[in-house]
């Protein structure tokens, strides 16, 4: 009897815990990001009540010779740093969870070492090291910069996958008389193409996003996210909310693709 | 003929495969059997070449392919977990090796599928993940089949079915070795399996061989008590020996009813330490009727279906013995828990032998 009413309480300690998770979230990071779009569809020149509908800020972006040079500047990062961290961060899964080799768990604790520094003084670091090596400032630096802390969330994402995967496989395969080449072409890379396409999926949003990096190494490139952060400090116009809110709209639809990619691989 | 010399395995100071030597028929059905962690697996994988040996040869028909990779070595492995492609249908598993090395499928898949006996119609393009436990089997079976391996290397691959399916898979697998010119070489800890279907058997524990023959060699003629207790239920009796010749020893132990000479040799065979009876040669009777049996008390009759497995415990030495008798016999003598009686056998049928084994 007192075992059955423990088993029905628990559950109900658990539920509300869930409940009050959602409702912090939404009251934290939904409702902020909400505020932001609904004031971007806002004619005030700044956010005040009463509400009036119009899409004359997002008609000012798009058409804004600022807007579209920083979202150039932006693609020619993001494009390359999504191809760069996905190749290196699904090598670095590769190895991490197909292979042993002496040193394995310390290469899993370095590679992913990156993810968990603070951003400001990554950025920072990277700064100095951009100086002192002579790589300078610019759109390759962003991307060096970029690579180096994306890289490793890729290879986590596709280890997610990759751990996934029958380790005889590659055994098999070889057994059956297939070379290496054939192994990756017709087993491994098909078996984790999914995690690949997410890792992908997350190295772009991110690199989209980011600030703290770009602003430290862009040199004289303005990004979207810098340009944001420049009109915030000066020269605030309502265009600044519905440039944020398109980048945001870009993000989600992504990462709505890689959920949907991920729930279809599940069937 | 597939050759194995002074084949050994290292992992550090853990030696797995200790300086194996045998040699199977072109054709034959062998089996390696053991208890779980005796070395088999690490053998069969250093026979399929993912494993390196430390030191020692494998040849096939003369030809050492010690080092060559498994990918260009003849022998094909089945694995336990049998390790299909998960994103490939049914025909495009058994066609990999086909392609791998570069050849057109040219009708294999449905040869190779009747083989196994799965309907090519219905199986072919099914895609693996839809397939039960058995069916994954034959699939996987016919995968390593295409790759026309001269050795099949098979590692307990029935392990994880079902009793009923086990035993016709195993059938299947003898009819499929007499079929086809290839050896089979089949690892597994089941000894029934193994006295099922092999031409061959090689007994191993601690990495080595402890003893080779038919299976009916070696269920009559046990080298040693781990032999003998691992294929099949076994009474022991440490006995001690009285006096030894090269081809017979004199031994003591109570059930003797003194001392008495047993045929065992070479001479240069280690001193026996057991008498060793299988469950099913002995009988529980009243009385003393042959000349080799102890008196027991009965401490429980377990009916197994056909037959009645007597526990009983011996009025001598308080330990435990077992005698597996008709059901008929049960009631004819009318046994009951708490009976003084007589567990005795054939003196045929006894094993005398050394230890051995874990």
């Amino acid at each position: 009897m007192s075992a059955r009413s423990n088993r029905s309480r628990l559950p109900r300690i658990s539920t509300g815990l869930w409940y009050g998770y959602l409702a912090l979230i939404i009251a934290f990071l939904m409702t902020p990001l909400l505020s932001l779009i609904i004031a971007s569809f806002d004619s005030g020149q700044t956010f005040s009540l009463p509400f009036e509908f119009t899409l004359e800020w997002y008609r000012n972006a798009l058409t804004s010779t600022s807007v579209q040079s920083a979202v150039d500047s932006t693609i020619r990062i993001s494009v390359p740093v999504t191809i760069l961290s996905t190749v290196i961060g699904t090598a670095g899964a590769i190895a991490y969870t197909r292979y042993s080799f002496p040193g394995r768990e310390y290469f899993k604790i370095v590679a992913l070492l990156p993810i968990f520094f603070p951003l400001i003084l990554l950025g920072l670091g990277m700064s100095m090291w951009a100086s002192v090596t002579g790589l300078g400032y610019g759109i390759v630096p962003a991307i060096v910069g970029e690579t180096v802390w994306i890289s490793p969330i890729v290879m986590f994402v596709v280890s997610i996958s990759a751990l996934g995967v029958d380790p005889n496989l590659e055994e098999a395969a070889r057994d059956l008389g297939a070379d290496t080449l054939t192994i990756y072409k017709d087993v491994l890379l098909p078996l984790i193409a999914n995690g690949i396409v997410s890792g992908g999926i997350f190295a772009f949003v991110l690199s989209w996003n980011n600030y703290y990096i770009v602003s430290y190494l862009k040199g004289s490139e303005i990004t979207i996210t810098t340009w944001i952060h420049g009109r915030m400090t000066q020269g605030f116009t309502p265009v600044v909310p519905a440039l944020a809110s398109m980048i945001f709209y870009v993000s989600l639809l992504l990462l709505l693709v890689a959920v949907v990619m991920e729930l279809r691989s599940e069937t | 003929m597939l050759k194995a010399a002074n084949l050994r395995k290292e992992y550090g100071s853990n030696v797995a495969v200790e300086d194996v030597e045998f040699e199977i028929e072109s054709g034959s059905f062998a089996t390696i059997v053991g208890p779980s962690g005796c070395g088999k697996s690490t053998l069969l994988r250093m026979l399929a070449g993912h494993l390196s040996p430390t030191a020692g040869r494998i040849e096939l028909d003369g030809i050492d392919i010690t080092d060559s990779p498994p990918q260009r070595r003849p022998t094909s492995l089945v694995f336990q977990s049998w390790s299909l492609f998960p994103h490939m249908t049914v025909a495009e598993n058994i066609e990999f090796p086909i392609e791998a090395r570069d050849l057109e499928p040219n009708g294999q898949v449905e040869r190779l599928l009747e083989q196994v006996r799965l309907d090519p119609e219905e199986y072919a393009d099914k895609p693996v993940s839809d397939l039960s436990g058995g069916q994954k089997q034959r699939v996987a079976l016919a995968r390593s089949l295409a790759y026309e391996p001269d050795i099949l290397l098979l590692d307990e691959p029935l392990a994880s079915l079902d009793y009923v399916l086990q035993k016709k898979l195993q059938r299947e697998l003898t009819e499929l070795n007499a079929e086809l010119n290839t050896t089979f070489v089949y690892v597994t800890h089941s000894l029934e399996s193994a006295l099922i279907m092999s031409d061959q058997l090689f007994v191993i524990d601690d990495g080595s061989v402890i003893q080779r023959g038919s299976p009916d060699e070696i269920y009559q003629e046990p080298v040693d008590t781990f032999v003998a207790e691992f294929m099949g239920d076994a009474n022991v009796f440490p006995i001690d020996v009285v006096e030894r010749t090269d081809d017979a020893v004199r031994l003591d132990h109570h059930a003797l009813e003194g001392t008495r000479e047993f045929p065992y040799g070479p001479a240069d065979r280690p001193d026996p330490e057991y008498l060793v009876v299988r469950h099913d040669d002995t009988v529980v009777t009243p009385a003393l009727e042959t000349e080799i049996g102890i008196p027991v008390t009965i401490a429980n009759v377990l009916n197994k279906g056909n037959t009645a497995l007597v526990e009983a415990k011996g009025t001598r030495d308080d330990e435990e013995y077992v005698s597996e008798i008709s059901l008929d016999r049960v009631s004819e003598i009318g046994l009951t828990d708490g009976d003084e009686a007589y567990l005795q056998w054939d003196p045929e049928k006894t094993h005398v032998l050394p230890g051995g084994g874990s």
